[in-house]
Order: C-alpha cells, then structure tokens, then sequence
C-alpha cells in the first residue's frame, strides 16, 4: 500500500500540544521510510527496489535494480549509482573498503580485498607459484626425482628415466635396447624392447644370472634360428625337439621332431611368431616355447635345453634369426 | 658374420663368440667370416671352416631326416586303415579284408603315391651336389 500522510487534526489547550509534538515524531518517522525522506531527520535507509532510481537519494543509498535480470546491487555514491560488484578484473579507480578483486596480472589470478590503503591477499604471490603445483608438499615435475610427482607426458606416457625406478614388485617399466652397447641387467618386473629393423644377427644385451626366469615375444624368425647365450656357439650341448599340427595336402598332420642327442650349438627356435619361457639356473638352462608359423597353418610348441650343467649363463646372447626379420623381441624379467 | 672360434678351457669343447668380447680372458681365438657358427670345425687337431663337401653330407643328412619324420606324419593319417585290415586277417575274414580294401582303394593309392614321393625326394637329395641345390629342395607332398 503506497504510504499517504495523514496529518493529525489536534484540539486546542495543553492536550494539543503534547499531541501535536507526537504528530511530529511520527511525521519524522515516517520520513524515514519514504524515499525523499529529509537529510537531516533520523533516517532508516532500507534497500530500495525498483525498475528506476528512487528520486531523492541520499550518500549510501541502496538500490536492487530490477530492470535487468539478475538484478543489480547498486550504491549512491551523491553523484550517480555505481554497481556493487562481487570482484571486480580491472583494479577499482576509486575502491572501498572490502571491495573485491581479482588481480589477473600473475598467473594464476590472485582474489585480493581493499583494506582502505591496501589491496591484500592471503597468499603471497611468491609462495603461491611455489606452492601451486604440489600435492601434500611434493611438487610436480616431468623430470623424474626423488619426491617429484612425475605426470604423464606429451605421449601420454609415463616417463621414468632409467635412474629413478629399481623394483622388487611387477611394474610395467620398459627399456629400449635396440641400439644398446652393452649388456643391462633386467630387474623383475622389468622388460626390455629390441626392435629388429632387416636383421639376421640380433645380439640382446641383457645381463643374466643363476636363478632367473625370462618371458620373451619374438614377432618372427626364420628357421633354423638360434638364440646363442653369452653369445657363443657350444658345439653339441644343446638339444631341442617340437610337437606340431600343419596342413599338409588339406589335412592337418601332427608331427614330432627334433634332435635325438646333442647335435646343436645353442638353443633351437622354430619358425614364425613365438612366446618363449627362459629357466636360467646354472645346473637346468633351457627354454619352452608355443611357436605359429606366419601362415597360420603351422601350430606347434618346442622346448630346447643346453646340457651343461656348470658354465653360467651370463648374457643371454645373440639371436641368429635366420634371415633378415623386420619385427621386435620383447623380454620381461618374471623371476 | 664373424665369429671367434676357440676351445672353451673347462669344457673342452669348440666354442664360437659371436661377439669378440664373449671370448673368455685368456683365451686364443681364431677369427672366421661365416654363415653360421655350425660352419667352424675341430677336426680335433685344428679349429677350421667346414669343407663344402662336409657342410653338403651334414646339410643332406638333415634333409632326409626332416623327410623321414614329414612322411611318417603322412603315412599315420591313413594308418586306421591298416589297422583295421590287419585285424580282420588276424580273424581269418577274407571277405572282410577284401571289403577294405575296394573302400579304402583311394587311400591305398594316396599311400602308394606318398612311397613313390619319397623314393623321388631321397634321391633328389642324395643326387643334390651343391648346397644352393640342396636348399632349393622343399619337403612337402603335394599329391593326393
């Protein structure tokens, strides 16, 4: 209900008076709540709502702005409005106290608030870029060290240089020795990728000892291939025999064969893509494998066993692959 | 390749690294250009490369022992077969042998065809005289 004065009509004599003085105080009250309300009364200045600018506003006066949705929050300054801001982006010309605003000059933004001399910040800038990429204290870097938190890089990959990652449990950390020089002890969990670009003569490069166990994928090879340990030939302590199923004339056969006594040089490895278990103890070296030939009517499995029972095995040693081979050996450390 | 090819000191054996660094310490060896390893021989006096002739004999002792085992894998598809009839002559039934026979004539032929194969391929190989040849000789039984 629109507010209406309704001026009191008081009798004469001392009742008058006094009524007229109360006739008074309510005229200043309800000045109070009407927007012209006088400058110089006890004034009560509630938000004003509205879809223009009450007409006589004082220094302070707040308006909720209506016209627009969401409403604005507006404060009269004595010349014009301005618009209460949660923060402002750009640095306020002319802030008050406990005005907003995000300083977007440092990267991350920084929220600081006007303290009427000052704008302050809880965090220092130096310390919050120190501090802006750790978890619990530990920083975070593609450049593996110790209490770095190392994430995945460009590829997609976790990158882990060889010197930070030793491991007596499965992981999944892989070594390239393609163009290796020298020998590198596999740690269990451990596999090592040779890529075969057109070679016959393949030498690993692994580091063996008494007591391990080795998986190793060979995407093919010829046949005959060899896989000579400590890169050496040992005329005739090496023995290997193979169980297979072929199409032969449409129908599938199965055969047996393979050495009858110890007639080979080194470890035998059938033709085509193979999966090879590797038992090194000194006194039992010897290898099983599930081989397919690369036509896919070839299935068999072989085992090849060298019959010294002293010399160690040191290196695992060169592949003779038979013929050229474009493809890659894998071998991981089991045991 | 190289190889170097020496007498492993504890085993008493011809030994070839493929890598001069696999060579024990200590050691003398003898430096090849080969095929293979299985090329270098101790004739027990010295430590040589294997005469053609040598490396012919080895690589056709191979070839009929891989043809050996390969016809075996063939004759055994078949040799239900002669199980049967041999039973039924254990049995004295000559009416049943003779039945087998007219059903399984096919696969008697198959198994004449695979002998005359093998005959052919024996002497195919002991006929070869060169390694090259030899190599050229492929062991499967397309008849049949």
């Amino acid at each position: 209900m629109p507010y209406v004065k309704r001026p009191i009509t008081y009798p004469t004599g001392k009742v008058s008076e006094q009524t007229e003085q109360i006739n008074v105080n309510f005229s200043i009250l309800a000045d109070a709540f009407y927007n012209s309300d006088p400058e110089n009364s006890p004034i009560y200045r509630g938000a004003y709502v509205g879809i223009s600018a009450p007409l006589n506003p004082k220094v302070g006066q707040i308006w909720v702005d209506t016209s627009v949705i969401p409403p604005l929050i507006k404060v009269y300054n004595g010349t014009s409005w301005l618009e209460v801001k949660p923060a402002s982006v750009e640095i306020p010309t002319t802030p008050y106290v406990g005005q907003l605003w995000l300083d977007t000059s440092v990267n991350p933004p920084v929220l600081k608030i006007y303290d009427g001399t000052n704008w302050q910040s809880n965090v220092s800038n130096a310390n919050y870029a120190n501090n802006a990429d750790t978890v619990d204290g530990f920083h975070a870097s593609l450049t593996p060290a110790p209490n770095v938190i190392v994430p995945l890089n460009a590829s997609g990959i976790l990158d882990l240089s060889a010197t930070y990652v030793k491991s007596s449990v499965y992981t999944f950390r892989r070594v390239d020795l393609t163009n290796a020089t020298s020998d590198y002890m596999l740690q269990v969990g451990e596999e090592a990728i040779i890529y075969v670009n057109n070679q016959q003569i393949v030498p690993l490069h692994i580091a063996t000892q008494d007591g391990t166990v080795y998986e190793m994928i060979i995407s093919d090879s010829g046949q005959p291939a060899y896989l000579y340990p400590n890169n050496t030939s040992y005329s005739n302590q090496f023995a290997s025999y193979r169980i297979y199923a072929c199409v032969s004339s449409g129908n599938w056969i199965l055969g047996i064969d393979g050495s009858t006594t110890l007639n080979q040089s080194a470890f035998f490895i059938w033709s085509g893509s193979k999966r090879v278990l590797i038992f090194n103890q000194t006194s039992y070296k010897r290898l099983f494998a599930h081989y397919a030939d690369v036509s896919g009517y070839h299935h068999g499995i072989f085992a090849s066993f060298w019959s010294d029972t002293t010399t160690p095995w040191t290196s695992l040693g060169t592949f003779d692959l038979s013929w050229n081979i474009r493809g890659f050996i894998l071998v991981r450390r089991l045991v | 390749m190289k190889v170097w090819a020496y007498i492993h000191p504890k085993l008493n054996i011809l030994c070839c690294a493929l890598l001069q660094e696999a060579v024990p310490e200590g050691v003398e060896a003898i430096e090849f250009e080969v095929e293979s390893p299985d090329d270098v021989v101790y004739d027990g006096i010295q430590i040589r490369l294997k005469t053609q002739d040598e490396k012919l004999q080895e690589l056709k002792a191979q070839k009929l022992s891989e043809l050996k085992t390969y016809v075996a894998g063939l004759f055994a598809q078949t040799d239900y077969i002669i199980t049967k009839i041999a039973e039924a002559q254990i049995q004295n039934d000559t009416a049943k042998v003779e039945a087998l026979k007219q059903r399984y004539s096919a696969q008697f032929q198959q198994r004449e065809a695979i002998r005359a194969w093998n005959e052919q391929m024996k002497q195919k190989i002991r006929n070869a005289t060169s390694l090259e040849e030899l190599k050229t000789i492929e062991i499967r039984f397309e008849g049949g």
